[in-house]
């Protein structure tokens, strides 16, 4: 065959193409419910690099954000007047501690947006904390959310940090059946149960009985709960517990919950003498790792929480597949009184990104947003006391013409959500904009910190996270010891200068 | 607007940028051998110039691949050349049993430096509870030598396709120490047969004699070569994207990723899955080498034939990556003394073998221990098929009770997992005893037929589930270091293996099916082609071949605008199952 007759034949494969390619319309061809796409002459000539940021560079050198953010120039203005500061008496002053946690808040890009500013939001949950280990009980922070903090990846580096704070321990509570593992805790279950769930596919209630969790189980007769910590688990307070926690609801009076530890055959047995929402507590006296539970009767249990006699729990509570719309659907008293019963102190909402993919218009956003507004504001009134924080979505890519990047709507439904939401009185820390803010989601699954549906965290990714929250928690601990340590007029500080983060938090 | 955009296309077909390297499966890599070819068509039969010609193209491919890297490769060629021709010349045994050793040396350290110095660093500082860091002193002098930093002296990156040319280099040096050829005479054309570009970054590994009286021949290609050139690359082209591509970022990858998301039946779905999309991504690179290299005129070496025909570990070996099992046999196994020294040498021979083997593929436990698996799967094969039907059952039903016994005592996932895979053992082999007693080995007669097919498609069944479970272990993550990687995999494994074990929610399978559907739909397609018998691959192989140019035009432009569709394509959405 003649050479000549093969190079023909490859170019011609390719002018075929190119002519595709100037007149294939670029809109796509739909076709049987499929958009038949092929690229312009332009796209294939050019390349574009779709790793721009709109908000926040990454780091090349490997990682993707450092746990603070280096500005070099204004590091080295910080870092001389960390230098002056030290140097001189003013250690001491409260204006410049201030001053410095107002840099460090600069420094940390402002991923957290309070109410109004108030650099004191999180303190009353702080104080309650601190107070936690002299009242002798436990202050819980409920981590609700969709499925990115499923397998207790996030939660478990917020908990890390609160118990080693402000002392507790143990996973905290537990729905009877966990069909989606965690890292932290073994459990299992054995014995007929109904599931019914406020979100997702499963048995719904008319009476809107879902309790803490947002599900309860429904046992008529006798069931065992097994739960067995992990030793091996790298956040070391989790390991153990020493308080267990019985959340339920005794539908005919005769409930009965026995709890046993094969080490110490530690049992005692509780039997319920009402009928409505109730707790049972055990305190074993020393931390356990392994328990039994056995539970008979007619009742609905709603969670079980394994935590330590004071300090902080933190819970991990996914939603696979929710949206977040899921508050106002479960009774408004019992939620209450199951909050109350709790003690909670802080409630972590981090919902957005099953809808992202729904978005079509701003119509469409403005709606969710309005809707998510409408949840947390009725949560915050059923427990007005505890602090709410809203996580935004995180970056989340989409294939355009064969190139991921992130979905035009996500941006615009993050200002809005924030705006709602802080307008509102509700901090948010806004993950999206953590992450590197546009398309950082591809760098992300690049570095293997997110999976392949450029959509959930992988381990390293979510302990990223998990770390960036906890640093901004820091900052304002800091500043709340600062001010507990000088014994500073909060209402004269709020209003100062320094105090006015309009500068900082608003200037992206 | 369309010339800036030319002169934007063909600045950056010529420069190097980390980012994109030159990919069979982008537009940019089909412009650069079109270009290739053309040239190439005018120098198709002078020799020299012609072999020169592509050994530099080559070169230039790899710059555009790894950068300065292609320094690197220079360098192999030239000691390999050098030494190759300095064993050659000589006539002391002695003398040429050192550079033979030099040159093998010259090559390990090569590739020990680039890809496993945070293996072996890792190794070091478990065993002697150091905390020794790896510094590419390399980088250091290079930078120096070069006048600017080029290099990061940080970390040692590894050169793309270095465990292909290095094996290839070990096997040129080898062969002309064994007088089984002679050196190539002129540098550009052992340049040329070590770098050719269509199998320089993913094989397959190509040996000297195979190869070297090739590159002294004049151009010719048939018609019908032609044909099959083209339907290779096509073939290769839609295998990638479809079958490996496509199927890994819809599903594969997110299983993998975060087993614990999911069911049972989607992790063990996933390790069936896994196995179709890891051998068309790899056969269908070779697929495109092949083709280029045949337009060119050159026949690269086959290295897969439907691996998943085989019947046992064994054949599986002789079946996937042919041409680096057939290198570790010649250049590890029968130097090592092979099945020449007794039974329990020839064991363990072929684990030494296979854990080499694995570690080839990847530098870290994990590929080690995936090698391990094969290995031991060959070892207790070639056992089993000496052992009398009887006793295979009884082994088997023994192996039962075992995991039943230690399932009870244990509660695991794993032992779980050995009860399914035993009992299933059990039943196939208490059924083909029962057939043996009662018929006997006669395959004359229409029922012989069936049962000697459907034993045979047992085998092939079992060996697929076999293979798919070592690859628990095969799959690499980027951006760890050998000892997170180990990690890495290690927990994946457990995982995986604690969801298949353990919560498979039966219930939700209909639904899963519908959920995945296009990549189910994709892997029994794609397992029914790989399926086929032989004479209708070459039926349809050799029907493409014959087609008329024009309607080939037309199948070529087809092919990629299918493949586009996949590469465009949505990715699915996460599927969320309520358990």
């Amino acid at each position: 065959m003649k050479i000549g007759r093969i190079v023909l034949f490859i170019f011609t494969v390719i002018l075929l193409l190119a002519a595709m390619c100037a007149f294939f319309p670029q809109e796509g061809v739909h076709c049987f419910n499929v958009t038949l796409r092929f690229p312009s002459l332009e796209k294939v000539l050019t390349r574009h690099d779709n790793t721009n940021f709109d908000t926040f560079q990454t780091d090349d050198a490997g990682g993707i954000l450092p746990e603070m953010k280096e500005d070099s120039a204004f590091m080295a203005v910080f870092n001389d007047s960390i230098m002056r500061i030290a140097d001189s008496a003013e250690l001491q002053s409260v204006t410049d501690i201030m001053k410095c946690s107002e840099h460090q808040l600069k420094l940390n890009d402002s991923f957290l947006y309070l109410p109004e500013n108030q650099l004191n939001y999180f303190d009353k949950f702080f104080a309650s904390a601190e107070k936690s280990k002299t009242e002798g009980r436990t202050v819980r922070v409920l981590h609700y959310g969709d499925s990115q903090i499923e397998l207790d990846r996030i939660s478990c580096v917020l908990r890390e940090y609160f118990q080693e704070l402000f002392g507790g321990m143990g996973p905290g509570l537990l729905p009877l059946s966990q069909t989606v593992p965690t890292y932290s805790v073994t459990q299992g279950v054995t014995g007929d149960f109904t599931k019914y769930v406020a979100y997702g596919e499963g048995g719904r209630d008319a009476f809107h009985n879902y309790g803490i969790m947002g599900k309860r189980f429904h046992i008529a007769d006798s069931v065992t709960f097994t739960a067995l910590g992990n030793e091996a688990n790298p956040n070391k307070h989790v390991r153990y517990f020493s308080d267990v926690k019985l959340l339920f609801n005794d539908c005919n009076g005769d409930f009965t919950a026995t709890l046993s530890n094969d080490d110490e055959s530690y049992s005692e047995k509780y039997i319920s003498d009402t009928t409505g929402l109730d707790m049972f507590e055990w305190n074993t006296g020393y931390p356990i790792n392994s328990m039994t539970l056995t539970l008979k009767g007619e009742a609905d249990i709603y969670g079980i929480m394994l935590d330590g006699s004071y300090g902080v729990s933190v819970d991990n509570i996914p939603m696979r597949g929710s949206s977040g719309m899921v508050y106002t659907l479960i009774d408004r008293r019992q939620l209450r009184d199951s909050y109350l019963m709790a003690n909670v102190g802080l409630i972590i909402m981090q919902f957005g990104g099953n809808s992202v993919p729904l978005f079509c218009d701003t119509t469409s956003v403005r709606t969710f947003v309005s809707n998510m507004l409408r949840q947390v504001q009725y949560v915050q009134s059923i427990n007005p006391q505890c602090r709410i924080l809203f996580v935004g979505p995180s970056d989340m890519s989409k294939n355009d013409g064969g190139e991921m990047v992130t979905y035009p709507l996500l941006p615009f439904a993050i200002d809005c959500l924030r705006n709602a939401l802080v307008s509102n009185g509700v901090a948010f820390w806004d993950m999206y904009r953590m992450m590197g803010g546009r398309n950082s989601m591809v760098k992300w699954v690049g570095a293997g910190l997110a999976g392949d549906d450029y959509i959930h965290f992988t381990n390293a990714g979510a302990e990223k996270v998990g770390k960036a929250m906890i640093n901004s928690f820091s900052i304002l601990y800091e500043l709340f010891l600062s001010r507990k340590h000088c014994d500073f007029n909060r209402d004269t500080l709020s209003s100062r200068s320094y105090f006015q983060t309009d500068s900082i938090l608003n200037n992206k | 607007m369309l010339l800036q955009n030319l002169k934007i296309f063909f600045e950056t077909l010529f420069s190097f940028d980390s980012k994109y390297p030159l990919l069979f499966t982008q537009f940019y890599f089909w412009a650069f051998f079109a270009i290739v070819f053309a040239i190439f068509s005018l120098l198709r039969n002078k020799i020299l110039l012609r072999n020169a010609y592509l050994f530099f193209v080559s070169l230039f491919f790899y710059y555009k691949t790894s950068g300065l890297f292609v320094l690197m490769l220079v360098f192999t060629v030239l000691y390999g050349y050098f030494i190759a021709r300095r064993i050659d010349r000589l006539k002391s045994r002695g003398w040429r049993k050192f550079y033979m050793i030099l040159g093998v040396v010259l090559n390990l350290s090569v590739l020990a430096y680039f890809k496993y110095a945070y293996f072996f660093t890792d190794v070091y500082n478990s065993l002697f509870h150091c905390n020794v860091e790896v510094v590419n002193y390399l980088a250091r002098w290079t930078n120096e030598f070069i006048g600017r930093d080029y290099f990061d002296c940080s970390k040692i990156l590894l050169p793309v396709g270095i465990s292909f040319f290095t094996f290839q280099n070990i096997s040129y040096i080898v062969d002309v120490y064994k007088n089984k050829i002679h050196h190539v005479g002129n540098i550009l054309d052992f340049g040329f047969y070590l770098t050719f570009f269509p199998q320089l970054v993913s094989g397959p590994i190509v040996r000297a004699e195979q190869f070297i009286p090739q590159i002294h021949k004049k151009y010719f290609l048939s018609r019908k070569q032609f044909g099959i050139a083209v339907f290779w690359i096509l073939n290769g082209l839609l295998k990638k994207i479809i079958l490996s591509d496509y199927i890994a970022v819809n599903f594969v990858n997110r299983v993998f990723t975060n087993p614990l998301f999911f069911t049972g039946f989607e992790n063990l779905m996933s390790l069936f899955v896994y196995s179709l999309q890891v051998y068309a991504d790899f056969s269908g690179y070779t697929d495109m080498a092949t083709g280029m290299a045949m337009l060119m005129g050159f026949y690269l070496p086959k290295n897969f034939d439907s691996p998943y025909k085989s019947a046992n570990p064994g054949e599986f070996w002789k079946r996937w990556h042919i041409s680096l099992s057939s290198w570790l046999k010649d250049y590890l196994y029968i130097p090592l003394g092979g099945n020449r020294k007794g039974n329990v040498r020839t064991g363990i021979n072929i684990m030494i073998t296979m854990l080499l083997g694995g570690l080839w593929h990847g530098a870290s436990w994990n590929f080690v221990i995936w090698g391990g698996l094969n290995g031991i799967g060959i070892l207790i094969y070639k056992r089993w098929r000496f052992i009398t039907d009887g006793t295979k059952t009884m082994a088997t039903l023994l192996l039962f009770a075992i995991m039943l016994m230690l399932d009870y005592l244990y509660d695991l996932p794993l032992f779980r997992i050995g009860i399914v895979w035993s009992g299933v053992i059990f039943v196939g082999t208490f059924i083909e005893s029962i057939y043996r007693v009662f018929v006997g080995d006669r395959h004359s007669n229409r029922i012989g037929k069936v049962a000697s097919w459907l034993s045979k498609a047992w085998n092939v069944f079992l060996t697929f589930i076999f293979i798919s479970f070592t690859r628990l272990f095969f799959r690499s993550s980027s951006n760890l270091s050998p000892a997170e990687e180990s990690v890495h995999a290690w927990r994946t494994a457990k995982e995986m293996v604690s969801m298949i074990g353990g919560q498979w929610h039966f219930e939700q399978i209909p639904q899963i099916l519908y959920a995945h559907r296009f990549v189910f739909i994709l892997f029994v397609t794609g397992m029914i082609i790989h399926w086929l018998p032989e004479k209708y691959k070459r039926w349809y192989r050799l029907n493409f071949a014959m087609l008329p140019m024009w309607v080939m035009v037309l199948v070529a432009v087809l092919v990629v605008f299918v493949v586009y569709q996949f590469i465009t394509a949505e990715v699915q959405p996460f599927v969320y199952f309520q358990f």
